[in-house]
């Protein structure tokens, strides 16, 4: 979609003097002096608004807003991941280059597998390092075991012949 | 003659012919019926003139406010870049709801960068998926990308919950082949997610009994592969 189509109408309807409110009033908490609140590495006045945010907390020192109340419960929880799925302790580290050089992805994610097409990285990987998980590495999506040394820890500069620039998933044990 | 007897005068006055009366009233009508066309022709011209200019205003409005925009088609993953660079370093995360806030976490922490966190805007990259920059919004654009609009739909929701299902699942207990089809066919019927389906790519071998899950986005489809035992 593109955001112009609506920008246009709006004023388009503007315009024509047919919209005089172009937000609906939400049933929004107002602070009772001007707050500066955090959102998304930025600050704004929650006096003026809260634009994409949709919930907030408030300490004493400090009040972060965030898109969603289920973000704002993430947050709020010390450490969660973003899912649940586990993530280990250190990453996989592939490498666009070999001797582990150029463009570097890190993953963590642990057991499921893990497309790297999503991720802009397919078929790039030329050089690794394990961290502390052992890791398996495809050439398909889960399919085609590359047979090289991925044990916890283990780090190659090059690629087993055959298997340079072609690895397109992984899964992190 | 005197010029100023009005008798004489009136009489040296030309009768009108017959039919001048008429042919006057008859230009008369017409000049007005002509009048009346012209002026509802103007009449009804003025709205497109004016409607036309209205738009044309609002496209010139608008087009200093063209921001191109997308949702995700994978909402499996997030990419969280450490540079304005797509071929740069980048953290890849699984699926959130909130891809910016999942990366802030990560200049929070110092895993892309310490000292202030920098603006963070997402947006989808050339596979559909978040990627998240450390930059303002238009910087999407600029890159050739879509600027993300937030939210999953409800079968986006239901893969992303189905996949942690089955992490934990699996994680907990080891699935053999079939077994592990089976829960994650169920868990698409749960969902009624009719046009997805599962399958296993390769043959569970004696090293690796136990299932882990795998998500085939484009071709919607739930794989599960063997892994050794947990």
């Amino acid at each position: 979609m593109i955001k112009f189509l609506t920008t246009a109408l709006v004023l388009t309807a503007t315009t024509l003097g047919l919209a005089t409110t172009t937000h609906a009033n939400q049933a929004q908490p107002q602070p009772a002096s001007n707050t500066v609140a955090n959102f998304e590495g930025a600050t704004f006045n929650m006096a003026d608004g809260w634009g994409a945010a949709t919930a907030c907390h408030v300490t004493d020192s400090a009040t972060t807003c965030y898109r969603s109340e289920a973000a704002m419960d993430r947050a709020l929880n010390e450490n969660a991941p973003s899912s649940r799925a586990a993530n280990c302790s250190s990453s996989l580290r592939l490498y666009d280059g070999t001797n582990k050089t150029g463009a570097v992805i890190s993953l963590s994610t642990r057991q499921s597998v893990i497309s790297l097409s999503a991720y802009g990285f397919d078929n790039r990987t030329s050089s690794y390092r394990v961290g502390a998980c052992s890791a398996s590495l495809y050439n398909g999506l889960g399919t085609s075991k590359y047979s090289g040394n991925t044990s916890a820890g283990a780090s190659a500069n090059s690629m087993a012949s055959g298997w340079n620039n072609v690895i397109s998933s992984v899964a992190i044990a | 003659m005197k010029p100023t007897d009005p008798i004489e005068l009136f009489n040296q006055l030309e009768p009108p012919a017959p039919n001048d009366a008429a042919d006057r009233n008859a230009a008369i009508l017409a000049a007005v019926h002509q009048h009346a066309r012209t002026s509802r022709t103007k009449r009804a011209r003025n709205p497109w003139i004016v409607g036309g200019s209205a738009v044309a205003v609002v496209l010139a409005t608008a087009a200093f406010a063209l921001v191109w925009t997308a949702s995700v088609s994978d909402p499996t993953a997030v990419s969280c870049y450490e540079t304005v660079d797509l071929n740069g370093d980048l953290v890849g995360l699984a699926a959130s709801d909130d891809p910016v806030a999942a990366c802030r976490q990560l200049w929070l922490d110092g895993t892309l960068g310490t000292g202030d966190v920098p603006p963070l805007t997402a947006c989808v990259n050339e596979a559909g998926a978040a990627a998240v920059i450390p930059a303002e919004a238009a910087a999407c654009n600029r890159l050739g990308l879509a600027e993300l609009e937030a939210g999953l739909t409800d079968d986006q929701q239901a893969i992303i919950e189905i996949n942690e299902t089955l992490i934990d699942l699996f994680g907990n207990e080891c699935f053999d082949q079939n077994a592990a089809i089976a829960a994650a066919q169920e868990q698409l019927n749960e969902a009624g997610l009719d046009d997805w389906t599962v399958d296993a790519p390769e043959p569970f071998d004696p090293a690796t009994p136990c299932a882990i899950p795998g998500i085939d986005n484009d071709n919607r489809r739930i794989f599960v592969i063997g892994a050794s035992e947990r």
